[in-house]
């Protein structure tokens, strides 16, 4: 039986994954505004694909943390932070520590760096080995939440930066993304999914699935469903709606859109089995986009082909 | 409480004291392993006396580091022979129901020849969690290698049970395609 040697299998891998599956603790609090949910290169990305390299991003459309580019990456850093001070709706910000954090530094490398992105900017492995650093900052920022939706408190931040080869000078090309929001929805997770309306069960999916796609690349994401209509037959539970991804704006193409709140609208067709329970069985679930323009809607593209690739690769 | 590598020299020193310290240590962590595998007390303090014996006869010569790893998977191994002698269907332990998860999940060969023998398998698995991020590798562990109820990984990883659901299900079917891709079957 297969599940059989695979149990023995597991049996036999290494000792350290066992102590880590042993020691491990949760990182996050509800309590507190720790951002973890690094992984971005967020603008390094979108700029990319939309604009041509983050570096131009920042020269054209302006600098997002109004960094003092310096030779010393954690003064880069500092300078930046400093001068968040000066922004409209910075009531005021108190950095604590600034440094070089070089198993971020590695992690997002791997993850996220090397392949598509460094192809394109031409960036070899031994570039960014030299010229390509994260430094974590921990600051504590308080907000003017009439003019921003940016959420304050006790902020672990990383920021990600790339040295001019010729001057030696580091520049921040993005910061970190925001907390994943879609799993602080724990109101809804008091009796589990059987308690859970079938909209919410949709909806508690939907808002896992993409904030796991787009929190590398948007701060802030949460969502809403509107204009839902279901329908059940023998085949399982067809759903559609209006599903609404709200984010904060990077102002990489607007200067003063930075931190507004944004939205992106899509209709969405859901499909999954039902149990007999009443939830819907997550093993069949199967989203759908409709890619109409006009005319009768058109559900025939798997959500996922639509997230940004580069998580993926 | 003492350090593992005290407990380590008591036994050295064929003191019982030993595996009194090792009880005191991990002996929760390891009634909960074996409880979670047998679903059955009287089965579970079975496996971890004769565990604890396992440790007695290893060590010495064995020195093991990390210890509390080693002890879990010596409970580990004798749980589930224990889970297979005593007939695993009229179980319906968290460990039956994380392998029924898993059910679907593993390539299967056309042919016995292709199987992997369990090592490679190992190997694999090793492989594949680490493309996991730790979060995501430490639940997928819990619950197939500690076989943790959906709630104990919720509490563990401080996120929503519902949301170790959903990882879950990404995770195996990531590891499928991971295993497919390399033409691993089980």
């Amino acid at each position: 039986m297969n599940t059989q040697m695979f149990s023995e299998a597991m049996g036999e891998i290494d000792d350290r994954y066992i102590e880590k599956a042993i020691s491990y603790q949760a990182k996050k609090s509800s309590a507190s505004h720790t951002k973890r949910w690094f992984l971005p290169l967020v603008a390094a990305i979108m700029a990319v694909l939309l604009a041509g390299t983050a570096v131009a991003a920042v020269v054209i459309y302006g600098d997002l943390w109004r960094q003092n580019p310096s030779n010393d990456p954690v003064e880069s850093v500092r300078s930046a932070l400093e001068n968040q001070a000066g922004k409209n709706y910075t009531v005021k910000i108190d950095v604590k520590s600034v440094e070089i954090d070089e198993a971020e530094t590695e992690r997002v490398v791997e993850r996220f760096v090397k392949g598509v992105i460094a192809d394109r900017r031409g960036w070899s492995d031994e570039y960014l080995a030299e010229h390509f650093l994260v430094v974590k900052a921990a600051y504590s920022v308080e907000y003017d939440h009439t003019q921003t939706t940016r959420s304050d408190g006790e902020v672990t931040m990383y920021f990600y930066l790339i040295q001019d080869v010729d001057n030696g000078v580091w520049t921040i090309v993005d910061n970190s993304g925001n907390v994943n929001l879609s799993e602080d929805h724990s109101a809804q997770e008091s009796g589990g999914l059987s308690a859970m309306s079938t909209q919410e069960q949709i909806f508690s999916y939907l808002s896992d699935l993409f904030t796991g796609a787009y929190s590398p690349y948007y701060d802030g994401l949460h969502y809403e469903i509107n204009k839902y209509e279901e329908t059940t037959d023998e085949s399982g539970l067809t759903a559609t709606f209006l599903w609404t991804m709200y984010h904060l704006g990077k102002g990489w193409d607007i200067e003063m859109d930075e931190g507004v709140e944004e939205q992106m609208n899509c209709w969405l067709q859901v499909k999954a089995a039902v149990k007999k329970d009443g939830t819907l069985d997550l093993e069949t679930i199967a989203v759908f986009l409709d890619t109409s323009v006009t005319g009768p809607a058109n559900y025939d593209t798997p959500i996922e082909e639509s997230f940004p690739k580069q998580l993926t690769d | 409480m003492i350090d593992d590598k005290q407990i380590i020299e008591l036994l050295f020193e064929r003191s019982e004291k030993g595996l009194v310290e090792l009880d005191v240590k991990y002996g929760k962590l390891c009634h909960k392993l074996s409880y979670n595998i047998l679903n059955n007390r009287q089965d579970a303090e079975e496996c971890v006396n004769d565990a604890y014996l396992g440790v007695w006869n290893a060590i010495p010569p064995a020195k093991p580091n990390p210890l509390q790893a080693y002890v879990c998977k010596v409970v580990r191994n004798i749980a589930l022979k224990l889970y297979h002698k005593k007939g695993a269907e009229k179980r319906n332990s968290e460990y039956d129901i994380a392998m029924q998860e898993l059910e679907g999940y593993l390539p299967a060969p056309d042919t016995v020849e292709a199987e992997m023998d369990t090592r490679e398998l190992a190997f694999m698995i090793e492989n594949f969690l680490d493309t996991l991020n730790d979060e995501n590798a430490v639940i997928f562990l819990r619950r197939y290698w500690f076989s943790d109820t959906y709630a104990e990984i919720a509490e563990r990883t401080g996120i929503s049970e519902k949301s170790v659901s959903m990882r879950l299900v990404r995770i195996r079917k990531q590891m499928k395609q991971y295993l497919l891709e390399r033409e691993v079957y089980v």
